[in-house]
């Protein structure tokens, strides 16, 4: 019965929202244990990796910032510019490149000539 | 049963009345709302394992990773920086010892697949594999260097064994050529695939074997300097005011820079709402194209749409009924489409370990990933996707349907 | 003029006005329904039947002048008043005009849903009013698998389902056979008889023969009122 099926929709509906939620809250990778081998894995490689890249050829400084202080696909000031980096432009999780002035301490630097 | 919930409940039956145009609104939805879960997963699992790498939140005196990184500038650009510097850094008041490492791009096989060849210090391999509870939980194998005389020693990372159909014990080409003749690299250790992701395409080696292979004798990608609890700031400004440049014959002049865990942690935040990023935009013009897509599809039938808001005005509904009612229909089809989505992200994911999906938001990776990906998808993401549904439903059938219940009887049953 | 149920004062509507199309559909139309009257609006087509009957229902707004029903001027109801006042009102139309997939007895008491009826009042009134009109075992079935003069009867409970005190039906026979016309006819006069007033516009003599008033229309105009 058409009623009996809207009744049905609701339950459905209800059931579904209902298991999306325990889902979300119940549900999690499990992360002590994740964490605790990626902490072992940093101590090895004395921390590295950081972003949205899993190799060096796109973008350094999205691979670890620690490895790149400017960004040589960077592609602004053009508008949009930073857009057109399909580094910079392509993830979610990106981060504005340093310039060298941006590091803290900076301006204690010295010019070390050789001797 | 109130009239309110009465006219509510017949907007599980306008549902029915059109199965075709419900299917429609609810697949377009979920197909804005899936990439955007799956995003926002990504991104809470990049953040967490983001911090591990980064070592933030470590306990005060626990020496787990590095607190200065150490590199050398010239004209602007990163360039390698002489290995001779650990030492008078090594003898800073605070310091409790320097490492130097070699971090650099190489490419393998016929393929020219890319790999990110780590080079650490063997006495610190195996200082930091000793202190490690169970190794083999990180490395089917051995660590490298545990073979004195041997070619190079490699731990490949699981998505590069993949892709070169490695395993521990396998020879790879050789890749340079030193004084001592060729050597051939062995594969001794494959990372486990569950880790990290940035194990994936990583290999990791000595520093002597690093330094061999790019033939970059003394000289190392960055120090890393680690220091006694509170000393990091002061020892970083020494560094930067008092460290000796290097001796060469030519007159060249480095520039040093410092960044500590403090620098790292301060990115975090601003890489998650990095306004130039694609992501929030490109989830605006799906969240517009997202109506667009709703308003077509409630011009599907909409003709019929209208002679039944006619007869139900002729048999004596209101305007505002026909409004709620209207409004139950997409807040179900929102809230339908909101949770399986959420589930659908979480299968994907999870079960299909983001298949193709993962590519398109991390570089470098397959469209199998040979890593498990990290993802963390919260209630608060989960229940804004609710509402965007809801809101992408209602806002996409609310100008037909005002427009069919403010016309007369008659001429909407025209 | 003697008031009675509903009554239309100068009532003209012109659809599209001031643009090429335009159309003046009803002209200055005057008259009187009494209660409990048996009224056929007669006329070839195009004389205005459907639009004065949309009128008389509040289905429509007029261009000018007013109806009146129950001494209410419904030109000066705002839209939650005029629905309310449909509310005491039948509609029958010519195409039955039911919502397609949803079975008979939820086609009849649709109109029933605003004002808080349970499923299970709302169901039993059904079967009352489809026993009452031949039709209790179609309860369950959609309008798609009935035949015209079922789906015309169908179209005849819904109007009666909120006990109106006026049943419009426009052109109700004009899609059915002969015989299932001559039932619906049948019930029409057997609603009337109950003394609810009823308003049909048809050119069908069948339903002319049953009236105790008829108005006829031309070209938008009232041209003749026969007793």
């Amino acid at each position: 019965m058409f009623q009996d099926s809207s009744t049905r929709l609701i339950a459905l509906i209800a059931i579904l929202v209902i298991a999306a939620g325990t889902a979300v809250g119940c549900y999690r990778q499990p992360v002590s244990a994740r964490a605790a081998d990626a902490a072992g894995f940093q101590k090895l490689v004395g921390g590295l990796g950081f972003g949205s890249s899993v190799e060096l050829s796109t973008c350094a400084v999205q691979f670890d910032p620690r490895l790149g202080v400017t960004c040589n696909a960077h592609t602004g000031p053009i508008p949009a510019g930073s857009l057109l980096c399909p580094g910079c432009g392509r993830f979610l999780f990106s981060f504005y490149p340093w310039s060298f002035e941006n590091l803290t301490g900076s301006s204690a630097t010295r010019h070390v000539p050789a001797p | 049963m109130s009239p309110l919930l009465s006219i509510a409940r017949t907007g599980s039956a306008a549902i029915l009345l059109s199965p075709l145009r419900s299917a429609v609104t609810v697949l377009a939805v979920i197909a804005v709302l899936v990439p955007y879960l799956v995003g926002i997963g990504l991104v809470e699992g990049l953040r967490q394992e983001a911090r591990i790498a980064i070592g933030a939140g470590t306990p005060a005196g626990e020496e787990l990773l590095p607190d200065l990184y150490v590199a050398a500038n010239q004209f602007g650009r990163r360039v390698p920086i002489p290995v001779n510097l650990a030492e008078p850094i090594g003898k800073f008041d605070g310091v409790t010892r320097v490492v130097p490492r070699i971090v650099g791009r190489i490419t393998l096989g016929k393929e020219n697949v890319e790999a990110v060849l780590v080079g650490m210090p063997r006495e610190e391999l195996h200082r930091q594999g000793s202190t490690i509870q169970q190794l083999t939980r990180l490395v089917d194998g051995e660590l490298p260097g545990s073979r004195h005389g041997e070619g190079p020693q490699l731990v490949i990372g699981s998505g590069l064994a993949r892709k070169l159909n490695l395993e521990v014990g396998a020879v790879l080409p050789p890749i340079f050529r030193s004084g001592g003749g060729e050597k051939t690299p062995r594969v001794t250790g494959i990372f486990q695939s569950d880790i990290s992701l940035w194990q994936s395409r990583m290999i990791l080696t000595t520093f002597e074997s690093a330094a061999d292979i790019f033939g970059q004798q003394e000289l190392a990608t960055d120090l890393l300097v680690f220091c006694r609890h509170g000393q990091p700031e002061a020892i970083r400004l020494r560094i930067l005011q008092s460290i000796p440049g290097p001796s060469t014959e030519r007159a060249t002049s480095l520039q040093p820079s410092v960044t500590s865990r403090a620098d790292l942690e301060s990115l975090l935040p601003a890489g998650l709402g990095h306004r130039e990023g694609v992501f929030n935009l490109l989830f605006v013009v799906a969240f517009a194209v997202g109506i667009l897509v709703i308003l077509v599809t409630s011009g599907f039938g909409l003709s019929g749409r209208r002679r039944e808001i006619g007869i139900l005005k002729a048999t004596g509904w209101q305007t505002d009924e026909i409004l709620v009612r209207s409004l139950a229909e997409s807040v179900l089809l929102g809230l339908a489409s909101a949770a399986i989505a959420i589930l659908v992200a979480l299968v994907w994911l999870e079960w299909l370990n983001g298949f193709w999906i993962a590519g398109i938001f991390l570089a470098g990776v397959e469209t199998q990933p040979a890593f498990q990906v990290p993802y963390v998808l919260a209630a608060q993401p989960a229940a804004l996707a609710a509402l965007v549904a809801c809101l992408l439903v209602t806002t996409g059938s609310a100008y037909s349907t005002w427009r069919a219940a403010v016309t007369s009887p008659a001429e909407a049953m025209r | 003029m003697n008031s009675g149920i509903l009554e239309a004062e100068s009532l003209s509507r012109v659809y599209h006005p001031g643009t090429s199309s335009e159309v003046r559909a009803l002209n200055g139309v005057s008259l009187v329904i009494p209660g409990g009257g048996y009224v056929v609006l007669a006329g070839p087509s195009g004389s205005g039947k459907t639009t004065l009957l949309s009128l008389l229902g509040a289905l429509d707004r007029p261009t000018s002048g007013h109806v009146k029903f129950s001494d209410r001027k419904l030109d000066e109801c705002s839209d939650v008043e005029l629905a309310r006042q449909r509310r005491r009102m039948g509609f029958v139309f010519q195409n039955f005009s039911l919502i397609p997939r949803l079975p008979v007895w939820e086609n009849i008491t649709y109109p029933q849903i605003p004002r808080g009826l349970s499923a299970a009042k709302r169901r039993q009134a059904a079967d009352g009013v489809l026993s009452r009109l031949g039709l209790a075992a179609k309860a369950d079935v959609p309008p798609e698998e009935l035949s015209g003069g079922e789906q015309q009867r169908v179209a005849v409970a819904r109007a009666l389902i909120g006990d109106p005190e006026v049943i419009f039906a426009d052109e109700p026979t004009s899609n059915l056979d002969r015989r299932a016309a001559t039932e619906l006819a049948a019930i029409l006069q057997e609603i009337n008889a109950g003394g609810t007033t009823l308003v049909v516009s048809t050119h069908d003599t069948l339903l002319a023969e049953s009236a105790s008033l008829v108005f006829t229309l031309e070209d938008g105009r009232l041209v003749d009122e026969t007793a």
